[in-house]
């Protein structure tokens, strides 16, 4: 419980770290928007997907995320993509045939298809993890207030919606110490939450539940009263202590994407193909 | 010796910008049947150390024995784990908020269940606990949920006393009490060490432990700064400045008295009785 969840914030200071919250939200969007293009042939989504997976890397890297860290929170996902690689084989396909069992045909497309999705995943998952562990959680529900702000024209509870976020983003930490410390309390007690029976093993889970719900519903009741107390009201104007701030590595941040991004959406448009252009037959 | 620390080191999170050493080389006996007060600030490392009694957590490096149980960082799986947890109970601060079950006796009862006692004598170790610790038949029905802080306080101490252990752990069991409570509570634990319970107890009442106990840890900042008896720590000024901990009442109270031409055996005051002994003995030999 004790090891550091995936994307969980890491106070260093790098260049990521200090961008403005509001410019990794739409960049995260841009990127995302980017992973899902579609290219004229099979060799050149390869080719793209490797380009912008060389520039995740590098924004891993100035962001200081381990490789292994990306890597261990893949091992779950291995059932996931052996059933994708499953599914695909199974649907019919059209194209060249990659191996032929007893008239049962495998084709590339199935194969390559499945590539792309792994392939993205893996770029969605990165991306997510360098605006989740470059920004605090506080940062981020302020970024995405300010990103919705003209939703306040058709009367959408923006101020409100961002408070529940960012209550409930700031309370992920204290309920896995809660889950800990009761885990631990019960262990005392004797229950094993390793192994065991299943029976044994729903015991051991409704010991936990049961008072972490419990806990949990105090907690938001004791909030709740506290900033009653306090004189909240949701729709009054508030001020800021730390105000976001907009600096020129944001504005040269936003150009690099927005170049990026017109670049691939022109490759895309114009059924662009480097290999017929240098006259590589694959 | 029951519990033994050697050389023992631990790290949270180690490797991580969170990394952070909560002990740092402990050595440290504790006998059987001793009454042992673990004191210090916060954040010295003092539930981390109790947490390794009962195998919660291991040691980064070095060893930790507890009875025949052997704890150390290599040991990838204890033989007879959970039998260590039925040999040292361990009291979490605050322990009302474990309790789950539908009635006080059911949730007492789970403890003993666990350890594959059949219900009949789960059932009888429960209410037998439940007594000990002052809650009366008529609430054993009663949803813990229903039942006043002080009371699910007992209730979930009971939980822990229902196993019967030969160590009993507690983490600040009297915060949050009040007076007439905390006093009942701490008579319990001594009347469960009068019965031959080993007890490690973590606590900031410094009366409490000139009271009750007979061994007293400091820790400091992560490390074993003094073992000694209660009286030792309270007399020696330059280490109760040193860690910052204020004397019990009745210490300063005598101390002042000797000051003013007084002559009190200080190593004889553990409560306000012999307090008051000792001033009459002061006064007929004058």
């Amino acid at each position: 419980m004790k090891e550091i969840a995936l994307g969980r914030y890491v106070p260093y200071n790098s260049l990521i770290h200090r961008l403005d919250p509001r410019l990794k939200i739409v960049a995260l969007i841009a990127f995302m928007v980017m992973i899902f293009f579609k290219f004229v042939s099979t060799a050149m989504n390869f080719l793209i997907y490797g380009i912008l997976a060389i520039v995740i890397y590098i924004m891993m890297r100035i962001a200081k995320i381990k490789l292994i860290t990306l890597f261990k929170s893949l091992k779950p996902m291995w059932l996931m993509i052996c059933f994708l690689l499953i599914i695909n084989i199974l649907i019919p396909s059209t194209g060249d045939v990659l191996v032929e069992i007893n008239g049962f045909k495998i084709y590339y497309n199935a194969i390559f298809n499945t590539l792309y999705i792994i392939i993205r995943l893996v770029l969605m998952l990165s991306l997510t993890m360098i605006l989740t562990s470059t920004t605090k959680p506080l940062d981020l529900t302020y970024g995405l207030e300010w990103l919705m702000t003209p939703l306040k024209l058709i009367r959408f509870p923006v101020h409100e919606i961002s408070m529940i976020i960012s209550l409930a983003l700031r309370f992920i930490p204290t309920l896995l110490e809660e889950t800990d410390r009761i885990m631990k309390a019960q262990s005392s007690r004797g229950v094993d939450f390793e192994d065991g029976k299943l029976k044994d093993k729903i015991k051991a889970i409704i010991s936990l539940i049961i008072p972490l719900f419990i806990s949990s519903i105090q907690r938001s009741e004791e909030l709740a009263n506290a900033m009653e107390a306090r004189g909240y009201d949701p729709s009054g104007k508030r001020t800021r202590y730390r105000k976001m701030k907009w600096c020129l590595r944001d504005t040269l941040s936003l150009g690099f994407i927005v170049i990026i991004l017109g670049g691939l959406i022109t490759l895309s448009i114009t059924s662009f193909d480097v290999f017929a252009l240098l006259g590589i037959e694959l | 010796m029951p519990i033994n620390f050697s050389h023992v080191y631990y790290t949270y999170l180690p490797k991580s910008p969170f990394e952070y050493t909560a002990l740092e080389n402990i050595n440290l006996g504790i006998k059987e049947g001793s009454f042992t007060a673990i004191i210090g600030h916060t954040g010295s490392g003092k539930s981390t150390l109790v947490q390794h009694i009962n195998a919660l957590l291991r040691p980064t490096s070095g060893e930790v024995t507890v009875g025949d149980f052997v704890i150390s960082s290599s040991t990838k799986k204890i033989k007879g784990l959970v039998n260590l947890k039925k040999y040292a109970g361990l009291v979490f601060q605050f322990p009302e908020y474990q309790l789950f079950e539908e009635t006080v006796l059911k949730d007492v009862a789970f403890g003993p269940k666990n350890f594959k006692e059949n219900n009949k004598v789960a059932f009888d170790k429960a209410k037998k606990a439940l007594l000990s610790v002052g809650i009366d038949e008529n609430l054993f029905d009663k949803s813990p949920f229903e039942l006043s802080g002080g009371q699910k306080r007992r209730v979930a101490i009971a939980g822990i006393i229902a196993l019967e252990p030969k160590i009993l752990v507690l983490d600040e069991p009297t915060a949050g009490l009040d007076p007439k409570g905390a006093k009942e509570m701490m008579n319990l634990f001594k009347q469960n060490n009068e019965n031959g319970t080993t007890i490690i107890m973590i606590t900031h009442d410094m009366n409490n432990v000139l009271t009750y106990c007979n061994q007293v840890v400091v820790m400091k900042k992560a490390r074993v700064e003094k073992v000694c008896t209660p009286i030792e720590l309270f007399k020696d000024d330059n280490i109760l400045h040193n860690v910052g901990l204020e004397e019990p009442h009745i210490i300063s109270f005598a101390k002042k008295l000797i000051k003013k031409g007084l002559n009190l055996n200080l190593n004889l005051i553990r409560d306000l009785n012999s307090l008051v002994d000792e001033i009459v003995k002061a006064r007929k030999n004058k």
